[in-house]
């Protein structure tokens, strides 16, 4: 699984003072997801948001989160500036965040080549990411303990095995692989 | 008896929260105990807490760590100040939340931090909020009562089966804090002090 933290601080920090692309299913989880972007930046990114490409260009030493008002007037305005982005060398990136099907990346993918590639590799979609795929998690325990998650709770929950911090763990995936 | 009854109370409504605030909360604690000068985790901790969402059903839970086990805290290169003060030689840090996403209900906590002092014997702090599903018949409510095994309660001892088992009974705080006090039993610095009674005075004192 690639975990969605991981994925997302690795696009951070790809291209030091690059453009990183957060794909958000919807509106309401935008927000959280610019939260979930302040909470992983480090400390020193100073990040601030905007909706405007201005502003986030006037920062070249903090973390621009860039919301939009306008996915594809954003998009074209960056792809317009890119050599903006250059002189002087952003030392954090841009963090734009762009809606699953919108606007936005369709103007990437179809009128903005230089901001397609000045962003390349550093898109991620969080929320795809942290679905599990049980049938390989349940593979992956079973290998792991040598027991399906059932069968390996049957003693966990007669109180047949000890207490340790790694069988905590264990019961804690087993139940949330675990069929009904 | 009426004390025990309104700390479980206490302890149910602890139970709502959004997952996602939950989570970002903790990945500031994580963030500042892996910042330099007193880096206790890896560098970029904050983005080591995994999000996991089972396909088509409201569960997510949150867990530290690549291989979910947690994570060692990495007490060899605290600064000379502290090494004194550290008992501990080696400590791992866990890290489990599960949620209900649609009802914004913590569901279940565990947070651990098991090691081994300088001699070599084991040393283990977890706190527990037991699941409170509907396939538990006694839901979040195991042992005889809520003064001998509080729902939100913690483990001390060599190892967490260690008899007597141990089982203090947790103030309703929320899993940042838990994470926060959790740490600061192994590392007391005042870097790591999130309340320091300079601030409490001040925030006790009449405006």
């Amino acid at each position: 699984m690639r975990e969605p933290g991981v994925a997302l601080a690795g696009a951070l920090a790809r291209d030091e003072g690059g453009l990183a692309i957060v794909t958000c299913p919807d509106l309401d989880l935008r927000d959280w997801l610019v939260r979930e972007v302040e909470s992983l930046a480090p400390t020193d990114a100073d990040p601030f948001r905007t909706s405007s490409v201005a502003d986030a260009l006037r920062e070249p030493n903090r973390m621009a989160l860039l919301v939009p008002n306008d996915e594809a007037e954003v998009v074209r305005d960056l792809d317009a500036c890119r050599d903006q982005a250059l002189n002087p060398p952003r030392t954090q990136p841009i963090v734009l965040f762009l809606l699953r099907q919108g606007d936005g990346h369709r103007v990437l993918a179809t009128e903005a080549p230089s901001a397609w590639s000045w962003a390349s590799g550093s898109d991620v979609d969080p929320e795809k990411l942290a679905e599990l795929d049980i049938d390989a998690e349940r593979a992956a325990f079973e290998q792991d303990t040598g027991s399906a998650p059932e069968a390996w709770l049957v003693p966990w929950r007669a109180g047949r095995l000890p207490r340790t911090q790694e069988n905590y763990t264990q019961a804690f995936w087993a139940m949330t692989l675990e069929r009904s | 008896m009426k004390a025990w009854a309104e700390l479980y109370r206490q302890h149910q409504a602890l139970r709502a929260m959004s997952d996602r605030e939950a989570a970002n909360d903790v990945r500031k604690v994580l963030r500042k105990l892996s910042e330099k000068p007193y880096a206790v985790l890896r560098r970029d901790a904050q983005a080591r807490l995994v999000e996991a969402r089972v396909p088509h059903s409201a569960s997510v839970q949150y867990t530290l760590g690549r291989e979910r086990a947690g994570e060692e805290l990495e007490l060899d290169t605290l600064p000379d100040v502290l090494r004194d003060v550290v008992a501990l030689r080696c400590a791992r840090l866990a890290v489990l939340l599960r949620f209900d996403r649609r009802a914004e209900r913590l569901q279940e906590l565990n947070i651990m931090l098991r090691g081994l002092r300088h001699d070599g014997s084991p040393w283990a702090v977890a706190v527990h909020l037991p699941h409170d599903s509907d396939a538990r018949p006694q839901g979040d409510r195991d042992g005889l009562g809520a003064c001998g095994h509080a729902a939100l309660h913690c483990h001390v001892g060599p190892t967490l089966d260690i008899a007597p088992k141990v089982r203090v009974p947790f103030p309703p705080l929320a899993p940042a804090q838990i994470v926060e006090w959790a740490v600061s039993q192994v590392v007391p610095t005042a870097e790591f002090e999130p309340a320091p009674w300079s601030a409490v005075a001040a925030m006790l004192r009449p405006s």
